[in-house]
């Protein structure tokens, strides 16, 4: 279905669906205002002041055709609602099997990372016909990635992950604009998305700007901020370990401002790439259940890319270990010295349950100000 | 309001009409020379014109930088600015011309001169809430011209944080302010609006024998009381994280940015609706007198008013559908969206139906309006298109929005406006334009906006964003960027030529006397321009408005008809008879 491919190329697997679409609703559109242009048109005329028509008794209301044209449009739009709402859950909902390719904005540039750790500036390599999931955040303001050959644009948001999915159906190079306005050159954020085949892809990561893969990075990470002190598996400090925690459902105590951690309800959500970025980034904010809040924030420490390195690393370890196992081991052996000598940190959060019973959540200025990471689940 | 005839012996005004001029010896325009006696004033007559100066000053401005904006596009890589001239002229454009064109244009001149006499009332409500709000609107102006010149602003008129909060040089803070103070003035206006309404109708003007107009502003007022607040906290919010550092919005200080978007559409949605109910007041006024005919189905436009005033409360996030937004949220959203199309589709239809066998007259302001209802329909069934969620992920934040939104600022309310503006001239000024430039400024406007605009879907469909000072990385949008700028330039002049007629019509016009239009409604009993109180007897309702019949105007148009064949006839004869005189004197051999 070329429909509207002679306005600008349809390269995705969305893109045909969606021309239909635009197709169907520009036609309602066209006849409806045809019909009143033509009856202005044609009223205008034959009712001229002055035309030899008939003019008597000349209708002030008609409850019928007030009916009609209120009942009959109103049929129409729930028609193009449903059209439109079924096509955008298929268009926003990401296939398991996607390719993860990690994008950060920033004034006014585009970084963009495969899973390979190949990365690149305001161009996007993509394989053609394999469905490619970007997760997306942005350093500082508002951004939008667009590509009107695909039909599709995603907001990229300072503090949140959003995602934005589609399968390219043809190769060729196309257009990446910033849509959302973002600055003095917000008009030059942009450049190329080029579609390649398979086998050109897999050759063309292996060329020139190589890294390690995003999770290798991650692993270094890992180590070198104190990560595996206490998550590593000869750690002797509570800590929840992190082998095939992602995408399982884990019990977490919500803190909530002025209750101690100890009364809170445990409550089950999935270990996604939000949970993960914000227990990093504010881990007082929802702590594993039974464990103790005792793990320092990483906020000023890691820029988002290494955040999504982290997760990538976190992603990669296969469940070699069943995370319950060590949630079975009661045992409390942590001190704060025996803490501060671990990770260089003097936890704050921890004073408190280290005095009393129980960890007592810091829900107060740092809890209460900071901002959550949100994740669209389904784009 | 069913005795009001033409005939100007009948005017229950009692003001005293100069025999050669059909000008009363004093009315609202004459009763004061001083500058104290317009900044000072508490007629609602003179601070309509009060506004209508200050607001046509700010429509300049605004137009200023669509032209900036227009002619850097004429080549992929700017024509004439740089790009950080580009955003502050963009920028210029929405600000000056949402806030300080389209939401006073129609309610603070139009509404201000004409609710009280609509209504049989000697002014509004609170006549000194009424000054002050068009000060608060003056003060929020000076502030935003002085930001803007000095220094400019570049975050468009939707403030996004944290560009606006963190990244933007400019002085954002400072346009806050005026933006802030424009606000009060509008939430003033609608309060007036309100309990005039309520209170101050004329004996026996009951609800139902309102005239739309009323029924329109009366909608509009309250969405100006009720949503402006919100703007008003927004842009409070969005000051204190630029100055103070507090963190409400960049998540850098522990904020979310998608809360502004909320907030600040909650009022941008609605305040749509501020601007095109207000045309849509115009609309059924002009319609219902052109077409010598009551307005089609008076309770079904009514009613939609309303319908849409409360609908246009519960869309805003239809504006987000590409943001975090959830999906669930974005198909409620787009749900109401829908419907909130219906009752528009009904006002149109029922405009339409009103020409059914009318005797219509295609003066200027029926051009304007018979444009408003073809452009407003095409503007109101693109937002289909951008309602539809999975279509508008791929045109939002481009061209197509912004071609949508003008079709129905422009197209609609500046349309509606100007044939408003023509429709009451006689009655503000005592003059009438000259009809035939009048025509022919609204045809070339009319051309050169879908010149303009028409181009823009296409644009954006082919995927150019919105708000990009170049277009370098795609130089094939370059020949209807050309065509788009060639059409504003017509526009210019279908803006520019009526400015000129119609100053010239101050002392020139033909005098119109009280009703040149033959129209029924309160404000055409009185004497043009009309006396300081209007009415100097309460006017008594006894019927419902639009007393028109087309079967009478065919009457008359026959007796004029009649009376221009006895004029025809007469100098017919006396020219045969002349001619036979000169025609004797030359048989007589002189």
């Amino acid at each position: 279905m070329g429909t509207l491919a002679f306005l600008q190329q349809q390269a995705s697997s969305v893109a045909a669906d969606i021309d239909l679409l635009t197709v169907g609703i520009t036609v309602v559109a066209v006849v409806f205002s045809v019909a009143i242009f033509v009856a202005i048109a044609f009223l205008s005329y034959r009712y001229r002041r002055g035309s030899k028509v008939d003019r008597s008794r000349p209708p002030q209301y008609n409850h019928l055709i007030e009916i009609l044209w209120t009942g009959i449009p109103l049929l129409i739009v729930m028609g193009i609602f449903l059209w439109a709402t079924t096509l955008y859950f298929k268009v926003v909902k990401v296939p398991a099997d996607a390719m993860e390719i990690h994008v950060v904005g920033k004034q006014w540039m585009w970084k963009l990372q495969h899973p390979s750790g190949r990365w690149e500036n305001n161009t996007l390599h993509v394989p053609v016909g394999r469905p490619v999931v970007l997760t997306m955040t942005s350093e500082d303001v508002i951004h939008s990635f667009y590509v009107p050959e695909f039909r599709l644009k995603q907001d990229v948001i300072p503090g949140q992950f959003t995602q934005l999915w589609f399968t390219p159906t043809k190769t060729g190079t196309f257009h990446l604009f910033c849509a959302e306005f973002c600055g003095t050159l917000h008009s030059t954020m942009g450049g190329s998305v080029i579609v390649m085949e398979p086998s050109d892809y897999e050759r063309w990561l292996t060329e020139g700007n190589v890294q390690e893969t995003v999770s290798a990075v991650g692993q270094q990470l890992f180590r070198r901020h104190g990560c595996s002190g206490c998550h590593g598996a000869n750690s002797s400090v509570r800590a929840p370990m992190l082998e095939g925690i992602y995408g399982r459902p884990v019990a977490v105590q919500v803190a909530k401002a002025g209750v101690p951690l100890g009364q809170t309800q445990a409550t089950t959500m999935i270990a996604d790439t939000r949970y993960i970025h914000d227990a990093i980034v504010l881990p007082e904010k929802e702590v594993a259940a039974g464990f103790r809040p005792i793990m320092p924030t990483y906020k000023n420490r890691l820029s988002e890319t290494e955040v999504f390195q982290l997760i990538a690393y976190i992603k990669s370890l296969s469940s070699k270990r069943d995370p319950e196992t060590r949630r079975q081991d009661n045992s409390d052996r942590l001190t704060p010295e025996d803490y501060e000598a671990r990770t260089g940190f003097t936890p704050e959060n921890i004073r408190g349950g280290a005095a009393g019973r129980g960890g007592r959540n810091s829900g107060g200025p740092n809890g209460g100000v900071a901002a959550p990471m949100n994740e669209r689940t389904t784009r | 309001m069913s005795s009001i005839t033409a005939d100007e012996s009948a005017l229950p005004h009692g003001g005293e009409i100069t025999p050669e001029g059909r000008i009363p010896r004093e009315h609202y325009l004459n009763a004061g020379y001083t500058w104290q006696s317009w900044l000072f004033t508490l007629d609602h007559k003179r601070i309509a014109i009060l506004y209508m100066v200050s607001v046509l000053a700010m429509f300049a401005l605004g137009g200023f930088g669509a032209m900036m904006v227009r002619l850097n596009l004429l080549t992929p890589e700017g024509a004439i600015i740089r790009p950080q001239t580009y955003n502050r002229m963009f920028s210029m454009h929405g600000v000056v011309m949402v806030f300080f064109f389209l939401v006073p244009s129609i309610p603070a001149i139009l509404g201000n001169f004409l609710v009280p006499m609509m209504l049989g009332a000697r002014d509004l409500a609170f006549p000194k809430l009424n000054l002050l709000s068009w000060y608060l609107y003056i003060i929020g102006a000076i502030i935003a011209i002085c930001a803007m010149a000095f220094g400019g602003v570049d975050t468009g008129w939707t403030f996004y944080a944290p560009l606006s909060t963190q990244y933007a040089y400019d002085n954002v803070a400072l346009t806050i302010v005026g933006l802030f103070l424009a606000g009060f003035s509008s939430i003033l206006t609608g309060l007036n609006f309100i309990v005039t309404t309520h209170r101050m109708r004329a004996p026996g003007l009951t609800w139902f024998r309102l005239p739309l107009f009323i029924w329109s502003h009366y909608a509009t007022s309250l969405i100006q009381v009720l949503a402006t607040p919100v703007l008003a906290i927004t842009l409070l919010a969005l000051a204190v994280e630029r100055i103070f550092h507090v963190g409400i919005f960049d998540p850098k200080l522990g904020g979310d940015p998608v809360l502004m978007q909320h907030m600040f559409w909650f009022y941008s949605h609605p305040a749509v609706y501020i601007m095109v109910l207000p045309g849509m007041a115009v609309v059924s006024e002009i319609v219902a007198c052109f077409a010598r005919k009551p307005v089609f189905g008076y309770k079904f436009v009514a009613f939609a008013s309303l319908a849409i005033a409360v609908l246009g409360f519960l869309v805003w996030g239809h504006h987000m559908f590409t943001t975090s937004q959830s999906p669930f949220a974005s198909m409620v959203f787009s749900f109401i969206s829908f419907l909130v199309a219906i009752p528009s589709a009904i006002k149109v239809f029922n405009w339409t139906a009103t020409l059914y066998k009318g005797s219509i007259r295609l003066t200027t302001p029926m051009l304007y309006v018979l444009g408003f209802i073809g452009l407003f329909t095409i503007g109101g069934l693109t937002g289909l298109h951008l309602a539809a969620l999975a279509l508008d992920i791929h045109v939002h934040d481009t061209y197509f929005i912004v071609a949508h939104f003008h079709y129905i600022m422009v197209g609609g309310t500046t349309m509606a406006f100007l044939g408003g503006i023509h429709f009451w001239w006689p009655k503000m000024t005592g003059r009438l334009y000259p009809e035939n430039w009048g025509k022919t400024a609204a045809i070339i406007l009319f051309v050169g906006f879908n010149l303009t605009f028409f181009p823009q879907f296409i644009l954006g469909y082919m995927g150019m964003p919105r708000r990009y000072a170049t277009y370098a990385f795609a130089p094939e949008f370059q020949v209807l960027h050309v065509l788009s700028t060639a059409g504003a330039s017509i526009m210019a002049l279908g803006f520019f030529l009526p400015l000129v007629y119609l100053l010239w019509s101050l002392k020139n016009g033909e005098i119109a006397g009280p009703n040149p239009w033959k129209a029924t409604g309160l404000e055409w009993q009185t004497p043009s321009p009309p006396t300081t109180f209007n009415f100097e007897k309460t006017p008594i309702v006894t019927c419902g408005p639009y007393a028109y019949s087309p079967e009478a105007d065919e009457i008359e148009h026959a007796e004029e008809d009649l009376r221009q064949a006895q004029i025809d006839l007469a100098l017919t004869k006396a020219k045969i008879e002349a001619d036979r005189a000169k025609g004797g004197e030359a048989d007589r051999g002189v």
